[in-house]
C-alpha cells in the first residue's frame, strides 16, 4: 500500500507554529496558545523585559535550524514553537505544520523594534525606511512560498485587528487548529493597556 | 460541472481517502497522481530577496532573533 501512495508524511500531529516578523505579536499569540492548554516547546532563556514583560516563549534551537538542528522537532507534534517568518525556510520538509503567521502595521513594528535596539544597546546600520521596505519585499516573497508548501498550511492575524477584539479571532484559530482550546482564556490575553503603554512608551 | 465533479470523486475514491485526516487542497496533487508536486525549483525565501537579505539578517540579529 505504501508503494501505491508513494512518499507521505509520517502521520505525527502537525507542529503548530508561530511566526511573522519580530515585534509583530508573536510573543502575545504564543502566551495565547498556552493559555488555552497547548503545550509550548520553550527553553525560556531569553527572560521577560520591558520589551516583553510576559515573557517571549523562544526556543534556542529554532535559531540553529539552518546548521541542522533539527532533531527536537520529532517530539514537537501537537505542539507550539515560536519561529520568526526568516526561518521558516528552514522547517524540515518530512513534518507538517500550522503556522499562524502575525501581521502588524508595519510601522508600528520598526517603532517597537527601534526601542527594541535602544533597550539592548544595539544600533542599526540602515534607516527604517529601507527596512520597511526589505520586510514588505521579505513578506511578498514569504507569502508565496507558504502557498506552495504541500506541509504547511497557514492562518494570518492582524494584531491590530486582535487587540481591538480578541474573542472571535481566538474561536478562528481554534477552528484552524482542529484542537479544543479554551477561547474565553485566550481572548484575555491581548491588553489594549500594553499595546496604548507600548505606544506611548516602547 | 456535474461530469467534472464526478470525475474528481472517482479519482479520490481510488486513492482512498481513509489515512487522510486533515485533508486539505495541497493533498490534490498527491491524491490525484500519487505524488506531491515538486518544489525544488522554487528558492527559499532568503535566496529570492536579493540585495536587501544582509540587512534584514543584521537587524534581525539585532533584536536577538538570529
Amino acid at each position: 500500500m505504501n508503494k501505491l501512495f508513494g512518499k507521505k508524511p509520517a502521520p505525527q500531529k502537525p507542529i503548530i507554529v508561530v511566526s511573522g516578523l519580530p515585534r509583530s505579536g508573536t510573543s502575545m499569540m504564543m502566551k495565547m496558545m498556552a493559555e488555552g492548554g497547548l503545550s509550548v516547546v520553550t527553553d525560556e532563556l531569553r527572560s521577560a523585559d520591558e520589551d516583553n514583560p510576559n515573557g517571549y516563549y523562544e526556543l534556542e534551537a529554532v535559531k540553529q535550524m539552518s546548521a541542522g538542528n533539527v532533531a527536537w522537532l520529532s517530539d514537537a507534534g501537537g505542539k507550539v514553537v515560536k519561529v520568526i517568518s526568516a526561518l521558516l525556510e528552514h522547517l524540515p520538509s518530512e513534518f507538517s505544520y500550522k503556522i499562524i503567521f502575525m501581521e502588524r502595521e508595519i510601522k508600528e513594528i520598526l517603532a517597537s523594534q527601534q526601542k527594541m535596539l535602544k533597550h539592548r544597546s544595539e544600533s542599526s546600520q540602515v534607516d527604517d525606511a529601507e527596512i520597511e521596505a526589505q520586510f514588505k519585499k521579505h513578506l511578498s516573497v514569504i507569502k508565496p512560498w507558504l502557498v506552495r508548501q504541500p506541509n504547511m498550511e497557514v492562518m494570518y492575524v492582524s494584531y491590530n485587528d486582535m487587540i481591538r477584539d480578541a474573542a472571535p479571532f481566538s474561536k478562528k484559530i481554534t477552528e484552524f487548529l482542529g484542537a479544543p482550546l479554551d477561547v474565553s482564556r485566550m481572548a484575555r490575553i491581548p491588553s489594549r493597556d500594553l499595546y496604548r503603554n507600548r505606544k506611548v512608551n516602547g | 460541472m456535474k461530469s467534472i465533479a464526478k470525475k474528481i470523486g472517482v479519482i479520490f475514491a481510488n486513492r482512498d481517502l481513509r489515512d487522510f485526516g486533515a485533508i486539505s487542497f495541497r493533498d490534490i496533487p498527491f491524491l490525484a497522481i500519487g505524488k506531491h508536486l515538486d518544489q525544488s525549483h522554487i528558492k527559499p525565501p532568503s535566496k529570492a530577496t536579493g540585495d536587501g537579505q544582509k540587512d534584514l539578517e543584521d537587524r534581525l540579529k539585532g533584536l536577538g532573533y538570529l
